[in-house]
């Protein structure tokens, strides 16, 4: 095993049941919605599509009806991390609570812009509160996406090395950026992940800039295979696609915090947001809203896509480690690196 | 009131200095105020792009100075290749719209093309798009994948894989020059339109045959006017996104604009790297800065190039004979990038066809 391997310090879990305790975290969240209400609306950055986020919000201001929850969309990712700078610096107004990745939060928290919550006095398991920094709100999942027009089940891939079989060559797509790739160093090692990478590389992986289009042009019948994500296969499958999604061992997941900016003007109901997302009723509704779910509560359809599997992904706190290795995939996808 | 000024003595004399400075302070205003205006549009922001050049977060208000970020960007294995590919997309693109422009205007404003006051109105219709459809519909058509176009061609010729790549350079250029061609157009135009044919005659009745006129005549009355679109083309080409973005970036092809964009909002550091984003933009500004001052000098000295006759005269149209046919093809696939006219545009046949003028032609009239 590689130091870096061991640096990375893989985090590979079975999924097992997370029981929240209901209770306390009423209690807490009635106390912070009655401190939320002093302070004015409370604003969200987060990435989701409006129409998908205002059922989120819809059933926030149902659930507390005393507060006005405003969401703001922004898609660019770095973005939500520069834009929270600028706001923090220049003292603007800026989010109350910032749904985003570690890769993103890090620099934040170094920059000590994020407000260190203790999330777990608020009854919340190890598993959704693994760091002061942010509260687990939904991972997307890494799968394989196939054409069942196209390939036929016996010759359709199951596992990751099936991805790098030839009859694939020119007619396997992937997203530009290698986060899934990524997330498999956190169980194979850094060296196993770039060997993988250079044997897709030598298949001419059809490149896209994100995994919706990946899915709908291997729905297309475009490409035949895929390195997706599983939320982005959802919409051509509720059409009647002919699209098949594959769980594959270890499956890389990419987690997505709920974080308070230290800057917040209503902290309150930024924490109130990120403990109801993370709460048994919370995490469905966003799940049902994005096709993104939480792994680690139990009810929700990702819990129930991953119950049984091992999955890979860095620890909160491993976020530089990530980005480094972000960075590395990435450098290869674009240059098609191959030796 | 009189008595108060025969009192004081000087008073109406003070009272018209300070009238006079008053006046002369109002004077300064407009400039004084056009001056913070362009100061707080242009200045401030150009400031900040500066400091953030020089801060180690490339936050304008981080902390520290350092020079890391020029370091980091432009000695980055791959900044040569993207200033090359920079360089060739927009002199590329510039130099097909160009082509094209002046094909146009040609025949718009010079020819006896049936039904000049449509075109007219046509070539500019893409300006009155939203320019992110050009490229948009040319990767419908010419995606290697999925491209009708493509398609048609392969399942027709039979060919192994599809012949053409609008995801490549080559194909950046292209859409990029058809959608700069309005504007070439427009440049252009009022130098064709007002060419004074009496030169024309003068150079015909001297003996000048079809290219002695273009070359010695026509050419350096329309110099000043394509340099000038030249320039302002090669502007444009280096700061549009669109092509680039959306034809460049799947392909992984950068120029320097995607690659700003690329770096504020895709980088895999978490925060946009503000810092080498205005390293890249310094350099930018500074190559856009040098072609304004050739545009603003090449504008200024325009009226040396101004015909001067003492009457009014109309521009002479040339007639196009059987080559009108193409002549129409070439306006026609201007604005329709559904058609593979685009592709193949003919002028050619209307330069050999070309009679300069119909019945006073250097041979007719005995010279040669």
């Amino acid at each position: 095993m590689s130091a870096f391997r061991l640096a990375l310090c893989a985090f590979t879990i079975v999924v097992g049941s997370s029981p929240i305790h209901a209770a306390g975290i009423d209690d807490a969240m009635n106390k912070l919605a009655d401190e939320a209400a002093k302070s004015g609306d409370i604003i969200w950055y987060e990435s989701s599509p409006d129409d998908q986020a205002d059922k989120i919000v819809a059933a926030f201001q149902k659930r507390f009806p005393k507060l006005k929850l405003e969401h703001i969309r922004d898609t660019g990712g770095n973005s939500i991390g520069g834009r929270i700078v600028q706001e923090s610096q220049g003292n603007a107004r800026t989010a109350d609570v910032v749904t985003t990745g570690a890769a993103i939060l890090l620099p934040l928290v170094e920059r000590k812009l994020i407000k260190q919550i203790d999330w777990r006095g608020y009854g919340l398991t190890d598993d959704l509160a693994p760091w002061q920094s942010g509260v687990v709100t939904t991972s997307v999942v890494y799968v394989i996406v196939y054409n069942t027009s196209l390939v036929k089940e016996a010759d359709a891939p199951t596992t990751w090395n099936d991805l790098l079989n030839q009859r694939w060559d020119g007619k396997i797509g992937m997203w530009v950026r290698g986060e899934g790739q990524s997330a498999l160093a956190a169980v194979w090692g850094i060296d196993k992940v770039i060997d993988y990478v250079r044997k897709m590389n030598q298949l001419h992986p059809v490149l896209l800039p994100s995994t919706f289009p990946l899915a709908q042009q291997v729905a297309a019948g475009e490409i035949l295979v895929g390195f997706g994500l599983n939320h982005s296969a959802q919409i051509p499958l509720r059409r009647g696609a002919p699209l098949k999604i594959v769980v594959a061992e270890p499956v890389p997941i990419g987690t997505l915090y709920s974080s308070v900016p230290t800057k917040a003007q209503n902290p309150s109901g930024g924490t109130l947001v990120g403990l109801w997302l993370a709460t048994a009723e919370g995490a469905k509704i966003y799940e049902d809203a994005t096709d993104r779910g939480n792994p680690f509560i139990s009810g929700t359809k990702t819990y129930d896509l991953l119950r049984g599997h091992a999955i890979s992904q860095f620890a909160a706190g491993q976020a530089a480690q990530e980005a480094a290795t972000v960075q590395r995939i990435n450098k290869m996808i674009e240059s098609r690196e191959t030796q | 009131m009189t008595a108060a000024v025969d009192d004081a003595g000087f008073a109406p004399v003070a009272a018209t200095r300070r009238d006079g400075r008053t006046a002369e302070w109002l004077r300064f205003l407009p400039p004084l105020g056009m001056g913070l205006l362009l100061a707080d549009l242009v200045l401030l922001p150009l400031a900040l792009l500066v400091l953030s050049s020089f801060r180690p977060g490339g936050f304008p208000f981080d902390s520290g100075f350092t020079l890391a970020n020029y370091t980091t960007a432009f000695g980055d294995p791959g900044f040569p290749a993207l200033l090359w590919t920079t360089l060739l997309f927009a002199f590329g693109s510039s130099s097909v719209a160009l082509m094209l422009g002046i094909g146009l205007a040609w025949l718009i404003e010079r020819s006896d093309l049936p039904g000049r006051e449509a075109w007219r109105g046509l070539v500019l219709v893409p300006m009155a798009t939203p320019p992110i459809l050009l490229p948009i519909a040319w990767a419908m058509l010419l995606s290697p994948r999925n491209g009708i176009l493509n398609q048609i061609l392969t399942y027709v010729f039979a060919f192994g894989k599809a012949p053409f790549d609008i995801h490549s350079l080559p194909g950046m250029v292209f859409v990029q020059g058809l959608a700069l061609v309005p504007t070439a157009y427009l440049f252009l135009t009022p130098a064709f339109a007002n060419m004074d044919p009496s030169l024309e005659e003068a150079a015909m009745t001297a003996g000048a045959g079809t290219w002695g006129l273009i070359r010695r005549v026509m050419v350096p009355i329309l110099w000043p006017a394509i340099l000038s679109a030249a320039i302002f083309l090669l502007i444009v080409s280096l700061v549009v996104f669109d092509v680039p973005g959306v034809l460049g970036i799947p392909a992984r092809i950068f120029v320097m604009c995607s690659q700003i964009f690329y770096l504020i909002n895709s980088s895999p550091g978490g925060l946009p790297l503000y810092g080498q984003v205005s390293a890249l933009a310094i350099l930018f500004l500074g190559i856009l800065l040098a072609l304004g001052f050739a545009y603003h000098r090449m504008t200024r000295h325009a009226q040396r190039y101004r015909t001067v006759t003492g009457k009014g005269f109309r521009p002479r149209m040339f007639p196009l004979g059987r080559s009108r046919i193409s002549a129409r093809k070439e306006a026609c696939g201007r604005n329709s990038p559904a058609t593979t006219d685009q592709i193949k545009v003919q002028i050619s046949p209307i330069g050999r066809k070309y009679q300069p003028i119909r019945g006073h032609s250097s041979a007719a009239l005995g010279l040669r």
